[in-house]
């Protein structure tokens, strides 16, 4: 039901678009996914209310599983749903960011052309993201993988006209798709060598060699995701497809798409921890890495969006380094990440979406990206302000907010793995405090750009722009008490969260220490230390601002390498070969015709020969065979 | 007739080599004449080859039968006939077109 | 009989009716020619080729039929088991075809 509701949506939307008027579609999809939401609610409550199995866990519930495309007795597709812990809790998630971004866009989106078409979009990726979560086997989950990337395809061209946002959403889906196909060895591999595609390791029967093999498999998995979630060096999506509308940022980049990498690796956890530790362990290299190199670059960039881009890849760096310290199934010794993983996964979603969506108010207001053209705007959107205020506290980590305590237990379990990892996270955090802040006063504090204001005096926003705000903020507070570890666990027993006194001491104190920089340097009107700072630094923060310039070597690949290397002659030879292959048959069909033709000449002398030779033939045939 | 063994009859395989070369003639004009009487004057040479050869066979594989040389008898009658009615149809062609050559005679091609 | 006096004769007033104008043939290519010739040496070869290679049987009969004329009218006109009036009407009635026939196409306008 869950997922048949939306694809409904989409299919009415999408099919019956233009007959509707704009603000019935878009109640349509409003109304389709608070349906959602409420049947999620429900499964959640019930799920979770329900008494545990013998051993502590939550069951593995699959009301429903059927066989689509059977090979062997083991492996085969399976189309299915399956509730467990983390399944329902991305449900909650994914449902919850939905509504709220359906709510934000009956707004936001007023007056564009092609309001169906966007709640029709925004439906079909519900769905698909709803479908991954709940897939039962792995390639079910591909599916809808794919169907996701398409659906965010969609969204962030949504503006075709424009042609940077046609090349991100370009961008975007071939960046997406090129790890997809290492997703799609893996996937393959897996299901040879370990016989089956479900996620149970009991249920595998390992072909011989299966074991060695194993670790590849998972790894080329992850290249998958790591495409998904935007992990160096597979990033270069993700800023560029802020060209899309903001709510879609929020939906696909803040919530749901961008973790579905996170997902993937949490659901493999069990055959990570039992086959392939190792390929865990780098994995939260690349993670830690990529956080830290994504911090750097949103320090120093101009445009809202942007700097959110980069701190959700930074964040996701922080879930995946979560579940990569992970060395064990037992959450007391080792598999603390997993937990934290999931937590992370839930508040950031909650606290992402907030932020996205307070900067489109505030781009809504100021009808601008640029940090540049805002500047005190306290004053003028209060609710706003207060709401991103609460958002970038709990990202910073500060408690009571939620960010504090997920972001808390991630670095208890990176601390529990290796001090240097734990080290390394909390500098990354200090990072993420300093460049929140930093664009916190910019925007809110520091000079107002008077001629723009004069010109166009920003506003709050409507209400069903500042609901969606208002209750994210809400749950952004109330969201760090949930007991989150006696729902969602590694080995599924309830696991109750301590907070670590050290670590979190130490979280805090660094974050306080962060923000009190930010502040000192961003929050007057001029800012001197950092023009000072930028002077000094001036080419870092040259190739910061250029993030590195990442996009510009894969451009030089692609064009100089692969275009002219390898595409060039492949067309060439497809042009040649291929066409003059079947050229040639027709040039020699004709001729061969034009030859037959001239047996009819109309001659009878001629009819006569060739009467003559094929009796001929035939006679010398049955001479030489008798 | 009582067959003489002292006395050297022709064999038959002789007969057959005369009309197989009278057959062939009759090919070779076919192919090579212009003239379209000519041509039908082949195809009575070639007739008229295989009427030996029926009667050839009837007497020396088959005497006590009558069939082969009634064969080459109606042979040569029909052959009459359609001899009379081809050049019936050539000189109305004639009429038509004033030319008698074969390669006029083309309209049944493609 | 009826080479001498029929045939021979319609070919010859045929040839001289269709010859007009005092045209001359035009020689014989060379492609016709050889392919002719090939083709009729080739076919003389293989048909004496088999003609000469098999062994015919001659039977040598006790008692062969007399084929004088009287045999030979009853075999013409009888109507018994190997009598052959049939093809004999038969063929007169061909032969009433071709003369109407020619007639037909030969009038003149």
């Amino acid at each position: 039901m869950i997922l048949i509701l939306p694809m409904l949506s989409f299919l009415i939307l999408g099919i019956g678009g233009k007959w509707f008027k704009p603000v019935d579609a878009g109640r349509l999809g409003t109304l389709s996914l608070s349906l959602v939401t409420l049947l999620s609610y429900l499964t959640a409550w019930f799920y979770f209310t329900a008494p545990r199995t013998a051993e502590g866990t939550y069951a593995t519930l699959m009301p429903y599983n059927f066989t689509w495309l059977p090979f062997t007795e083991t492996l085969h597709f399976d189309l299915g749903i399956m509730l467990d812990p983390i399944s329902v809790m991305m449900l909650v998630v994914i449902s919850t960011v939905s509504l709220m971004v359906h709510l934000y866009s009956f707004s936001y989106m007023k007056g564009e052309k092609g309001f169906q078409r966007y709640y029709a979009f925004l439906s079909l990726f519900t769905m698909s993201m709803l479908g991954l979560v709940v897939a039962t086997n792995i390639f079910q989950m591909y599916l809808f993988w794919e169907l996701v990337g398409v659906s965010s395809y969609l969204l962030i061209g949504f503006y075709y006209t424009k042609a940077s946002a046609v090349a991100a959403s370009k961008k975007a889906f071939i960046v997406t798709r090129f790890a997809d196909l290492g997703f799609l060895i893996g996937i393959l591999l897996y299901g040879y060598y370990g016989g089956t595609f479900s996620f149970t390791p009991d249920a595998m029967s390992l072909v011989t060699g299966g074991a060695v093999m194993l670790p590849l498999a998972l790894g080329l998995m992850f290249v998958g995701g790591a495409g998904k979630s935007a992990m160096f060096p597979l990033h270069i999506w993700l800023p560029d497809a802020m060209e899309g509308p903001t709510p879609v940022s929020a939906l696909i980049h803040a919530a749901t798409m961008v973790v579905a990498g996170v997902y993937l690796v949490a659901r493999m956890f069990p055959l990570f921890i039992a086959y392939a530790p190792d390929v865990l362990h780098i994995i939260g290299w690349v993670g830690a890495f990529t956080a830290f190199f994504a911090a750097s670059i949103a320090c120093v960039q101009t445009d809202i969006k942007r700097v959110l881009a980069f701190s959700t890849i930074s964040q996701i760096g922080f879930m995946i380094v979560a579940l990569g310290v992970c060395t064990s199934m037992n959450p007391h010794e080792g598999g603390l990440g997993y937990m934290a993983s999931m937590f992370h996964l839930f508040t950031h979603a909650m606290f992402k979406a907030l932020l996205f969506l307070g900067a489109g108010s505030i781009i809504h207001a100021v009808h601008s990206n640029e940090m540049s053209a805002m500047g005190g705007l306290r004053k003028y959107m209060p609710i706003t302000h207060i709401t991103f205020l609460i958002a970038c506290l709990a990202i910073a980590g500060i408690p009571p907010f939620s960010g504090f305590f997920s972001k808390d237990e991630i670095l208890a379990a990176c601390f529990e793995y290796s001090p240097i990892m734990g080290w390394v996270m909390t500098i990354i955090a200090a990072m993420t405090a300093f460049y929140m802040f930093r664009l916190y006063y910019g925007i809110f504090w520091g000079k107002e750009n008077k001629e723009l204001h004069d010109a166009h005096t920003p506003h709050e926003s409507p209400l069903a722009m500042t609901f969606p705000l208002m209750f994210l903020a809400a749950i952004t507070c109330v969201a760090g008490f949930i007991p989150f570890g006696t729902l969602v666990s590694s080995n599924g027993e309830a696991y109750h969260i301590h907070l670590d006194a050290t670590v979190a001491i130490t979280s805090v104190v660094i974050a306080i220490i962060s923000i009190s920089l930010a502040t000192w340097i961003y929050m007057r009107p001029t800012q001197p230390v950092a023009d000072m700072l930028g002077k000094r630094f001036a080419r870092l923060h040259n190739a910061a601002s250029h993030r590195f310039y990442i996009d510009e070597v894969y451009q030089f690949v692609t064009h100089k390498i692969i275009f002219r290397c390898i595409s060039t002659p492949i067309a060439w030879f497809d042009r040649h070969v291929v066409d003059g292959f079947f050229d040639f048959l027709a040039w020699g069909t004709h001729a061969t015709s034009d030859e037959i033709r001239d047996l009819q000449s109309g001659q009878v002398q001629q009819y006569a020969f060739v009467f003559l030779l094929g009796t001929l033939a035939l006679i010398v045939t049955l001479l030489l065979t008798f | 007739m009582h067959v003489n063994d002292k006395i050297m009859t022709i064999h038959m395989e002789y007969y057959l080599i005369v009309s197989a070369i009278m057959f062939f003639a009759g090919i070779y004009g076919f192919f090579t004449r212009r003239n379209t009487l000519a041509i039908l004057i082949s195809i009575e040479l070639i007739l008229n080859a295989t009427d030996i050869n029926f009667a050839v066979f009837n007497r020396f594989l088959f005497p006590t039968g009558l069939e082969g040389h009634f064969f080459a008898l109606f042979s040569i009658a029909i052959s009459a006939a359609e001899t009379a009615v081809a050049i019936a149809i050539m000189i109305n062609i004639y009429r038509n077109i004033r030319n008698i050559q074969v390669k006029n005679l083309n309209e049944m091609k493609w | 009989m009826v080479y001498a006096g029929g045939i021979v004769v319609l070919y010859v007033f045929s040839i001289l009716l269709t010859s007009g104008d005092g045209d001359r043939a035009e020689k014989l290519k060379r492609s016709k020619l050889i392919a002719g010739l090939g083709a009729t040496i080739g076919g003389a070869a293989i048909v004496l080729f088999i003609t000469l290679t098999h062994k015919f049987t001659t039977i040598t009969d006790p008692e062969p039929i007399e084929t004088n004329i009287k045999t030979i009218g009853h075999a013409l006109l009888g109507s018994d088991k190997y009598g052959y009036v049939l093809p004999f009407e038969a063929v007169s009635i061909l032969l009433l075809a071709c003369i109407v026939g020619g007639l037909l196409i030969a009038r003149k306008r």
